[in-house]
């Protein structure tokens, strides 16, 4: 057996948990409680750490006066050793740079939801998925074919925003910073769904014509609901490259940021922030601990054993879907009064 | 001589139509869209590989088996993850995830055939393209030929079975009215049963050819989805002959129409200089803008817009300017 520092382990874990926490809570608001099959998930992930890491190496690029020596994408090893020199020594800086980075990835989300949102909000379920999944696409390969974006197939650096904390301190420092994004957004999403703006989601997936029925302008629910998703994710896009210090456009698939959120979703229960969080720490800590144990395995098969991860995945959820389709946290039933309190009104009008 | 930006246009065309006509099929029948549909391809693909560089024939003669093989993992698919999952009642969007873990699933097992063939043979079985051992009339590349005969000569077959047998005419019914059609009698499953099959052969057919002009990859498949969905939705999903427009439109317009832009150069609009080479380097885009402006102009497709509208327009317009 390998020895493995487990501290090193969590402190790998807990950034991808709460990136794929937000990517799963973004699409159970999507799925779960307005019923849009969103099957282009990597396309607001994508957006958000693709315009954040753009713009984030060249928003300082501009503002230190480096286009007169150097080309951002030619010369762009020089150009971010020069901006992480700056960001070391200057830690205010660092930290507005980093809030202006995740703020551009939210908004880059949030735009990218608005655009996915000009279908979502016509078709029917079956044709939605499939616009929505060759939608999904177009960024990505937009990205990895056009070089002044994200630097082609090469990719791009992002500057490391955490370069004044003391590199002892710095894991500790970063995993504060996703566990309190993580907790908020968390909060803000429970917050959302169980305020009367939930219930109308959830009539409106229960029943479309029924909400018409009551003057719910659905439209602009479905069209509000993919922007905010799209802001969550976008977010979570943009801690994605926090964590990867750079942006590569082909590693941006449809198996990573649609998948791995579907089958999360799942098998955690669908309609069920509770259930998102949970499915998103098992399926991130299985899939790791296999990448730990690979090395074991490896000699006894004639290939390689990353392939046998999709195929577990996928034969599980065919298997959670025939068997217990509602997931391992099934959706609560929304509180209403309970009988006592609903008498005790009724008795009040029957004496008047 | 035939410029080879033809030969790849017709052959790429041709590789579409093959795998939308499959696609629109399932959809018909089954009213779900297979996410799996471009792994079915690359299985095919993968027969040719293995008559490419194993066999050292060409892929040509293996496409029988690539058909059956295609044939038999769509029809899999059906009847061991489908059928059960509509019989415990399903709703489509289930039924749309059960496709997509379908996909990643021959995706892992696609590998893991790849890694197997190159441990055991010692071969290299990515980026493989067939070239080599295609023949050439007058010039003229075999597989922009031999893709064209079989298109026409599925299509002719496709369009004799819909409309002059039984067998068609209930297929047709269950495409309109699934439980309409079974109240008359007509067996759901062995159509069903049949779509499944003839769609994951043809997309088997199709990724024989596509060997021919793309080099093949694991992921061939599924970077050739979105193109297969935008052909078949700017098609309009309702008809197979919606499918083989939305086919000949995309593949033309996708693999032509940069080329035939970026030989002007650069044009001036307004004072800002367009280089039009740069349409080259965002050539994979077009078909997923095609669809996105066929979906915002005719919502239900190409084949969804009343044409007898339209003429009954242009003949009213005539009309008035002839009286003047």
């Amino acid at each position: 057996m390998a020895e493995i520092n487990y501290l090193q382990l969590t402190l790998d874990l807990v950034p991808w948990i709460v990136v794929y926490v937000l990517i799963t809570l973004s699409l159970n608001l999507e799925y779960g409680y307005t019923g849009i099959p969103n099957f282009g998930k990597v396309l607001a992930v994508a957006a958000g750490a693709f315009f954040a890491g753009s713009l984030s190496g060249i928003i300082p690029y501009y503002f230190l006066g480096l286009n007169s020596k150097y080309d951002f994408y030619e010369n762009h090893i020089e150009v971010m050793s020069e901006i992480n020199k700056v960001l070391r020594q200057d830690s205010w800086l660092s930290i507005e740079m980093l809030i202006i980075m995740l703020t551009i990835a939210t908004l880059a989300g949030a735009s990218f939801g608005f655009i996915g949102s000009y279908p979502a909000i016509r078709l029917k379920e079956d044709y939605l998925g499939m616009t929505l999944l060759a939608m999904g696409e177009i960024l990505v390969i937009f990205g990895y074919t056009y070089e002044r974006f994200v630097g082609g197939t090469l990719g791009i650096f992002i500057p490391s925003f955490l370069g004044f904390v003391p590199l002892e301190n710095r894991p500790y420092v970063r995993i504060a910073i996703y566990i309190g994004i993580g907790i908020a957004i968390y909060i803000i999403v429970r917050k959302f769904v169980n305020s009367p703006l939930g219930r109308v989601l959830r009539a409106i997936r229960d029943n479309e014509n029924l909400a018409i029925t009551f003057g719910k302008d659905i439209i602009s629910y479905r069209k509000k609901i993919m922007i905010y998703a799209g802001a969550i994710a976008g977010l979570a896009g943009g801690l994605l490259i926090l964590q990867l210090g750079a942006v590569i456009a082909s590693s941006y698939t449809r198996y990573l940021y649609t998948f791995l959120p579907w089958i999360m979703i799942i098998v955690g229960g669908t309609a069920n922030n509770l259930g998102a969080v949970t499915g998103a720490i098992i399926f991130v800590t299985s899939n790791r601990l296999i990448d730990v144990y690979k090395a074991e395995i490896k000699e006894i098969l004639p290939f390689d054993v990353v392939w046998l991860t999709p195929i577990m995945l996928s034969i599980l959820l065919i298997l959670i879907l025939m068997f217990r389709p509602q997931g391992l946290i099934p959706e609560k039933q929304t509180k209403t009064l309970s009988e006592k309190e609903i008498y005790e009104i009724l008795n009040k009008y029957k004496k008047k | 001589m035939v410029e080879p930006i033809i030969i790849g246009t017709i052959v790429f065309t041709n590789i579409l139509i093959l795998s939308s006509i499959g696609l629109t099929l399932t959809y018909l029948t089954t009213k779900v869209p297979n996410f799996a549909h471009g792994s079915f391809l690359t299985i095919g693909a993968y027969v040719g590989v293995y008559a490419f560089s194993i066999q050292e024939i060409s892929p040509y003669y293996y496409i029988p088996f690539a058909f059956l093989i295609g044939g038999s993992v769509a029809l899999l698919q059906y009847k061991l993850v489908l059928k059960p999952l509509m019989n415990r009642g399903a709703n489509i969007v289930i039924l749309m995830i059960a496709t997509l873990t379908v996909d990643v699933f021959l995706f892992g097992l696609i590998n893991i055939i790849a890694d197997w063939l190159t441990t055991t043979y010692k071969i290299y079985v990515t980026y493989v393209i067939f070239k080599r051992l295609d023949f050439k009339i007058f010039d003229i590349e075999g597989i922009a030929i031999i893709s064209t005969i079989f298109v026409i000569l599925i299509c002719t077959l496709l369009y004799i079975l819909l409309y002059k047998t039984r067998f068609g005419i209930s297929m047709r019914a269950v495409m309109e009215n699934p439980s309409l059609s079974q109240i008359l009698g007509i067996n759901i499953d062995r159509v069903l049963t049949f779509s499944w099959f003839l769609s994951g052969g043809l997309a088997g057919l199709a990724g024989i050819f596509y060997g021919f002009q793309i080099p093949i990859n694991t992921t061939a498949g599924q970077t050739f989805l979105p193109i297969i969905f935008a052909a078949s939705i700017a098609g309009g999903l309702n008809s197979l002959f919606g499918a083989i427009l939305g086919g000949i439109v995309v593949g033309t317009l996708s693999m032509y129409l940069p080329y035939y832009l970026s030989r002007f150069g650069s044009i001036e609009i307004l004072n800002i200089k367009i280089s039009l080479i740069e349409i080259l380097r965002v050539q994979p885009l077009i078909p997923l803008v095609i669809m996105a402006i066929v979906l915002l102009i005719f919502p239900k497709g190409l084949m969804g817009i009343n044409y007898s509208k339209i003429t009954y327009i242009i003949k009213n317009t005539i009309k008035i300017q002839w009286r003047r």
